[in-house]
């Protein structure tokens, strides 16, 4: 039962500081603004209402949240240690009587709820005006669950990070650089071998180095529930999705591993 | 006496490159509040350290209650402990009253407590306000009512004062001797000699890492033999053959003299009381004599520039 209590102490903490200083409202709004401009283009350009519309939209907003989403985990977690260790209430709280795996894994539930939050404030007027035109409600709850899954992966790896170096001023490098790597080189790396070698790569292959990328798991992910058969083909993907199972099997791995291994050196951690 | 609820037998630590303690020996009944003081990078902060298991011990061991640790301490040794850091910047969006209730939970505290411990430190008026409109003061009464969170019986302080005022030392000191009086034990860093003079039951001095004195303060000022400083202006009828004479009587040295009126002098503890007799038994030889006995400050810079009590 104290588990629990202080667990969610620590989470609640967390939730209310982020709720005050601003970051829910601005980065939710900010979101928000910039899903909803992609609703509104995507009606302007398919037309009338229609099947196509709706595919095209949540098409966009994956792509969207394949952007956005790491980085506002990136960001909202970086310091969630570094940033008690600088101000000195890690000390203080690793002198308390509780297990220290907790501070971790309570920072991490937190988190998640700001990050939950924060999307349900982004996505919620997008997915209104479109349920409101016609569109079904459990594409964007698809959208919603996966996109926060997405930011927990994030939230994990930058807690990592945020454990085992301890420095806000590195740690803000790292999280551009993870977020670059993920997001923006991966994919061109990939492009880059399958360019250099004529497409001759075991297409076997490629799948593996997609798991090694969240964002491109989540991209699969996204592509395997939520768009049609149309939809697929057109974006050549036909056949070439790995079994929903292994996906969501590799995003579960990416959200528990590096909490895991951030639980374990906090608990010996000597700083 | 009660048995100690610390004990530090041959504690050393080192960091790569330095050694920062070196077998530290020290220990704190219930009820006693011990002055950790040394300058600066002497290892008072890492021996905090040592003590809550922030950090590992090299050499050396640490009894808490009476039950040998190493480097990690149990849930129930967490719970004795009450520790205010020497820097807690606390979270600036909380209220006071949040930012207890808070560390009340994590301590699994009773909330009827926090009321109360507002009262003691003093901040009643201000528990409804954000952290970050706190002055420095009412930061650090935050951070002292956090470490007294639980009912510790062992508190560990780390520069307690710093930050402040007169009266709010008053008032801080006040709290402590309440706290003893209850039988929490209290290691309490500082470099304010003047105030933990009276009010410290002993002194532990690190110097190189070492403690280079420990025991009462009383006891180490009078083993130090430490000279005693005498001032009095001429008298009507003073005499420099006689005022010389008394000098060389009684192993006393002439420090300077101030615009020919005003004497200084340094003698021994010893030799004190029968020198005071001789300068007053004569007729009006001086006059406004004002005596300062050694102080821990005194103590202080002269153990720090080498002299060793026996």
């Amino acid at each position: 039962m104290s588990t629990f209590t202080i667990l969610f102490s620590i989470a609640r903490k967390e939730f209310i500081d982020h709720l005050r200083n601003g970051w829910i409202i601005a980065v939710g709004l900010a979101f928000a603004i910039f899903s909803l401009l992609i609703t509104f283009v995507g009606f302007g350009f398919t037309g009338a209402v229609g099947i196509g519309q709706e595919q095209s939209t949540l098409f966009s907003l994956i792509n969207l949240v394949i952007y956005l989403v790491p980085l506002l985990g990136l960001l909202l977690s970086y310091d969630g240690i570094a940033g008690e260790h600088e101000r000195g209430t890690l000390d203080l709280l690793r002198s308390y009587p509780f297990d220290t795996t907790l501070l971790l894994y309570g920072k991490w539930l937190g988190l998640f709820m700001v990050l939950s939050t924060t999307l349900i404030v982004g996505l919620t007027a997008p997915a209104a005006i479109s349920i409101y035109s016609g569109h079904t409600l459990l594409a964007w709850t698809q959208l919603l669950i996966t996109s926060i899954w997405l930011g927990a992966i994030f939230i994990s790896i930058s807690i990592l990070f945020s454990v085992l170096i301890l420095n806000r001023g590195k740690l803000i490098a790292i999280a551009i650089g993870i977020w670059l790597l993920f997001v923006v080189l991966f994919d061109l790396g990939v492009i880059g071998i399958l360019v250099s070698t004529e497409g001759n790569v075991p297409m076997d292959l490629v799948n593996l180095l997609f798991y090694l990328n969240p964002t491109a798991l989540y991209r699969l992910l996204s592509i395997d529930l939520m768009m049609d058969e149309a939809m697929i083909r057109q974006l050549g993907l036909a056949g070439q999705i790995p079994p929903t199972p292994a996906l969501i099997a590799a995003i579960t791995a990416w959200t528990i591993i590096p909490t895991v291994i951030a639980g374990w050196r906090i608990r010996t951690l000597e700083k | 006496m009660s048995p100690p609820i610390l004990s530090l037998s041959e504690v050393s630590k080192s960091f790569p490159g330095k050694e920062v303690l070196k077998s530290i020996t020290l220990s704190i009944a219930p009820g006693e509040l011990v002055a950790l003081v040394g300058n600066n990078g002497q290892g008072k902060t890492t021996l905090m350290k040592l003590i809550l298991g922030l950090l590992s011990l090299d050499e050396g061991k640490i009894l808490i209650n009476g039950q040998t640790t190493k480097s990690t301490r149990t849930i129930d040794q967490k719970a004795l402990f009450g520790y205010l850091p020497e820097t807690t910047v606390f979270y600036p969006n909380l209220t006071g009253q949040e930012t207890l209730r808070y560390f009340s939970s994590l301590k699994q505290g009773a909330p009827s407590r926090i009321d109360e411990i507002f009262n003691i430190v003093s901040l009643e008026h201000a528990k409804k306000q954000r952290v970050k409109t706190y002055s420095k003061g009412m930061k650090q009464r935050l951070g002292l009512a956090q470490a007294l969170l639980g009912n510790p019986k062992l508190l560990l302080l780390d520069e307690p004062t710093n930050g402040l005022d007169p009266s709010g030392i008053h008032e801080f000191y006040q709290i402590l001797n309440r706290l003893k009086t209850e039988g929490v034990a209290i290691l309490m860093s500082s470099h304010l000699l003047a105030e933990i003079e009276s009010r410290a039951d002993a002194l532990a001095l690190l110097k190189n890492g070492a403690i280079s004195a420990h025991g009462s303060i009383d006891k180490l000022i009078n083993s130090a033999k430490l000279p005693s400083i005498i001032k009095f202006q001429k008298g009507i009828h003073f005499s420099q053959k006689r005022l010389d004479q008394i000098l060389k009587q009684h192993n006393a040295e002439k420090i300077y003299v101030e615009q020919s009126k005003a004497f200084v002098l340094t003698c021994q503890p010893d030799n004190k009381q029968a020198l005071l007799l001789a300068l007053l038994s004569t007729n009006e030889l001086i006059t406004k004599l004002i005596v300062n006995d050694p102080g821990l400050e005194q103590l202080f810079l002269q153990l720090n520039s080498g002299l060793k009590i026996t």
